[in-house]
């Protein structure tokens, strides 16, 4: 256990998730820079990044190290980072936050190798805490966090959430912009937290944990004044992550968007040279709704469609009825905007039937990008709080599980875990490159209009079409073989077995001509873009 | 703990020819060895004086303990870098086959350079980037002076041409930098593509009072939007792969405690351990442990088994198809679960 309050300098190593940006971790160390303390981010994503990591860390000598663990998925890898960081000699002190560690601070300062954990949003907290390491001092009293202290665990009084926004300093980005199809993107975020209270939301239930609104908005002169200053060092896409871009009222979102808009418009950014993508819900959106994000340079919308089946949302907590995803989709449509969306198949209670419902508007959408999933399980939810009561929430806290009250249900879900896997469910599954590509390929059309743009698009929407309709028909054997009475445990390990080398061997070509497009888009948008400069 | 020893020739033409695969420790204590003799390599090698050239992986798990063990080189790994020369160690000084390997060292190559930007307080990147020369504790201290660094090929051609300097100890390693007269390098395809540079480092090592010179070279590339990651031979990026809101994947339990079918979950990844032109050793990695059974079929090529769940790939010549596939399905009492792995010739 690492030595909390010996530390002498403050230099800072924060250790998360890195392949779309995080902007988590980057508003962290812009805080701890801000108050004088050194901070560098480390990308970790998975476990096979721990060696690298350790490395990293050993190299850079830092007092302090902070892991983010947004997901329930991510602790066992957290865990055994901080365990590695231990083994290789790291004696600094050693934290934690996000999401699920706020939650779960007791379990991870019981099991992990952890000093103290950064609950709810953490910039105050965190620059507190290594303030005082700095100083000498106990971390013990620090509003926000949560530490050891003689084999036990104490709490330490509530932090409210941050109220104004635009105090906070921008997020610490990479020197240099990601780039998506060639064309830099910057990630931003113009408000934190949700109005909603789904069911199954770690981002709502999170910000309703700590005191003070859940929802905030920044001012949108200093929204586009980071625009501005993005847009200055290349970026000429937004990926605007904020869980509620799109607000629940027309008059309000209509305000805000044209705020946004006239705001980024005077510092001279237009949106023919800088296009978003934003987040919204089906019941929020609207003919003056899209037409105004049209305006401020919106191609695309992921879309919270979850479902298709009205009992499942509501289940889920959701405020929208399966006529607005249809209306919602075919709005967009009119508009050249493009909605992506992620089918929620499965639920505890959902039934083959609903399941059915979701599979049929699937397959009437092939050319969108989306993808399916299970509802997953997070600490302090509602959903969690429900199967805790129900007695039927499996395993811990590093991965709650649950079996679903229909068996066939459950049991096409076992046989899609199977067949499914590679396809859906992986972090680089088809599907999830599919919606990047799909992106990719928005982002020529506005920025290359051309003969040769139209034909690449065309290949893309082909591929997705491939892909979504032949995903489609799996979705639908596996429901037929769920469906089956009596079911023999080795026909339907044998069956699922067999899907699952057959749906490998169908996508055999189309991984290739999902890199081939991507890579090729890269290389063009690189070639065609104008530098900045020019 | 299992170990992959695979050992090659160079052609004249300089075109890597597998000689053998060959696990150690696998099935009790007895090795077991693949692939066969190629004569014209045999000739060829045989012709130029050469060395048999090996590579030597260990394989997971590594960190059951919790602790760092030895990275795996994941994706399509070209273990030989195009024009480099794997280091061999002089016969009767060391026995790879059974010396200890350090943590840093991937495969067998006796020095590995990895890259690490230098970032000033503002978090600018400095001109000048870090090199570090990983290279085994049983190695290093047969050491003769310090080792030399030189770049001998970069793609593409007009890469930048970075200039060593202040070669180093550091650590158990070395380290040196690189300063890049033409501004630092910010421009990359996604996986590793280029630009890419070979590193050689050459030690000389005192041998049984003889002194040898042994060659080691890495590829190192560059690989993230805007440049961002550097990365050495077998490693992987996915750094920008996705831009998208991902779908999260299911977590599930150890076990279910139920009568249905398929109660139980398995995560599978099929890994490129190692690939010596048109042969490749794959391993089925997961989690579990015993009393599991395996089915390994390809698209195109033959398959030899080195253990359960480690198999050597021969695919045909350069006139099969360009995307070939290799899969295996794992099953148990309550379990399957089927893993890919694609092999485009193109992208390699």
């Amino acid at each position: 256990m690492g030595p909390a309050g010996r530390v002498s300098a403050s230099h800072v190593v924060l250790l998360g998730p890195n392949q779309q940006e995080n902007l988590a971790l980057q508003y962290l160390a812009a805080a701890a820079r801000q108050a004088g303390h050194e901070a560098q981010l480390v990308g970790f994503n998975c476990r096979s990044d721990t060696a690298n990591a350790v490395r990293a860390v050993a190299g850079i000598g830092p007092d302090v190290v902070g892991i983010a663990m947004q997901f329930q998925h991510s602790i066992d890898d957290g865990l055994a980072l901080a365990r590695a960081l231990r083994g290789a000699g790291f004696t600094g002190h050693l934290t934690c936050g996000g999401h699920v560690a706020t939650f779960c601070y007791a379990e991870l300062l019981r099991d992990g190798a952890f000093d103290s954990v950064v609950r709810h949003e953490g910039e105050s907290t965190f620059t507190e805490l290594l303030d005082a390491l700095s100083a000498g001092k106990s971390v013990a009293g620090i509003a926000g966090l949560a530490w050891r202290e003689h084999d036990g665990v104490v709490l330490g009084l509530p932090r409210p959430l941050v109220r104004d926004l635009d105090s906070l300093p921008w997020p610490e980005r990479q020197p240099v912009p990601y780039l998506v199809a060639g064309i830099p993107i910057a990630f931003l975020l113009t408000s934190r937290g949700c109005t909603e209270t789904c069911s199954y939301c770690s981002i709502s239930a999170f910000s309703r944990d700590a005191s003070g609104p859940a929802f905030r908005l920044r001012a949108p002169g200093p929204v586009a004044d980071e625009v501005k200053h993005l847009y200055d060092r290349g970026a000429r896409a937004f990926f605007v992550q904020d869980d509620l871009f799109v607000l629940g009222s027309e008059s309000a979102t209509l305000a805000r968007v044209m705020a946004l808009t006239k705001a980024i418009r005077l510092r001279g950014v237009s949106p023919d040279s800088a296009v978003f993508w934003v987040k919204g819900r089906p019941d929020s959106v609207s003919v003056p709704v899209l037409e105004a994000l049209r305006t401020m340079g919106t191609l695309h919308l992921f879309l919270g469609v979850e479902s298709a089946s009205a009992e499942r949302l509501a289940y889920l907590g959701r405020s929208h009825r399966p006529e607005d995803n249809q209306r919602a989709i075919a709005l967009c449509r009119e508009h050249g905007i493009v909605p992506s969306f992620n089918l929620m198949l499965f639920d505890p209670d959902c039934s083959l039937e609903h399941i059915g419902e979701t599979i049929d508007f699937a397959r009437q959408h092939p050319d969108l990008p989306w993808n399916v999933c299970r509802t997953e399980i997070y600490s302090g939810t509602p959903l969690y709080g429900r199967l805790k009561a129900e007695g039927r929430l499996q395993g811990d806290y590093r991965s709650y599980g649950y079996r679903m009250s229909d068996e066939r249900a459950e049991m096409m879900f076992r046989i899609l875990r199977v067949c499914l896997h590679e396809r859906a469910f992986a972090f680089d599954s088809l599907l999830n490159r599919l919606i990047s590509l799909s992106f990719a390929r928005q982002l020529h059309e506005h920025f290359f209009p051309d003969l040769a743009t139209l034909q690449l698009s065309r290949e893309v929407l082909d591929l997705v079409r491939a892909v979504h309709v032949d995903t489609v028909d799996i979705l639908d054997e596996s429901r037929a073989l769920a469906s089956e009475p009596r079911l023999d445990p080795h026909v339907v390990r044998q069956r699922a077995v067999e899907m699952a080398l057959a749906a490998s061997r169908r996508a055999l070509t189309w991984y290739s001509e999902v890199d081939r497009l991507w890579n090729h888009l890269h290389v063009r948008g690189r070639s065609l873009l104008p530098s900045p400069a020019s | 703990m299992r170990r992959l020893k695979v050992c090659y020739v160079l052609s004249s033409a300089g075109k890597p020819i597998l000689l053998s695969a060959t696990l150690l420790g696998a099935c009790g204590s007895h090795p077991v060895t693949v692939g066969s003799l190629d004569a014209q390599a045999a000739t060829d090698a045989s012709a130029l004086n050469q060395d048999v050239n090996e590579v030597l992986i260990t394989l997971p798990p590594y960190d059951a303990r919790g602790d760092v063990g030895v990275p795996v080189p994941t994706g399509p790994v070209v273990a030989t870098p195009a024009g480099g020369t794997l280091a061999t160690l002089p016969d009767g000084c060391i026995d790879l086959g059974t010396a200890g390997l350090g943590a840093d060292i991937a495969g067998s190559r006796t020095a590995r350079v990895a890259m690490e930007w230098v970032t000033d307080s503002s978090g600018k990147r400095a001109p000048v980037t870090l090199g570090r020369i990983r290279i085994a504790p049983e190695i290093v201290s047969l050491m003769v002076g310090l080792p030399t660094v030189e770049v001998t090929a970069k793609s593409p051609a007009s890469a930048s041409d970075p200039v060593i300097s202040n070669v180093r100890t550091d650590g158990n390693g070395f380290a040196f930098d690189a300063a890049w007269p033409s501004g630092a390098p910010n421009d990359a395809c996604w996986n590793w593509q280029e630009p890419s540079w070979i590193f050689r480092t050459t030690l000389r090592l005192q041998c049984g009072g003889q002194e040898r010179t042994v060659e080691a070279s890495t590829t190192v590339a560059l690989c993230g939007a805007g440049g961002r990651t550097w990365g050495s031979s077998g490693d992987a990026c996915a750094e920008c792969a996705q831009v998208c809101e991902m779908a999260p994947s299911p977590v599930v339990p150890a076990k279910a405690d139920d009568d249905l079918p398929l109660a139980s979950a398995l995560s599978v990844a099929l890994r490129a351990l190692v690939r010596i032109d048109d042969a490749v050793v794959l391993l089925a990695e997961h989690a579990a442990t015993g009393g599991l059974d395996y089915a390994w079929q390809v698209s195109a090529g033959t398959i030899e088994h080195l253990d359960r769940d480690v198999v050597l790939w021969r695919r045909p010549g350069s006139a099969g198809e360009r995307v070939a596939l290799a899969q295996v399905a794992i099953t148990g009492t309550d379990l399957a679960a089927v893993a890919s792995f694609r092999w485009d010739r193109q992208a390699a």
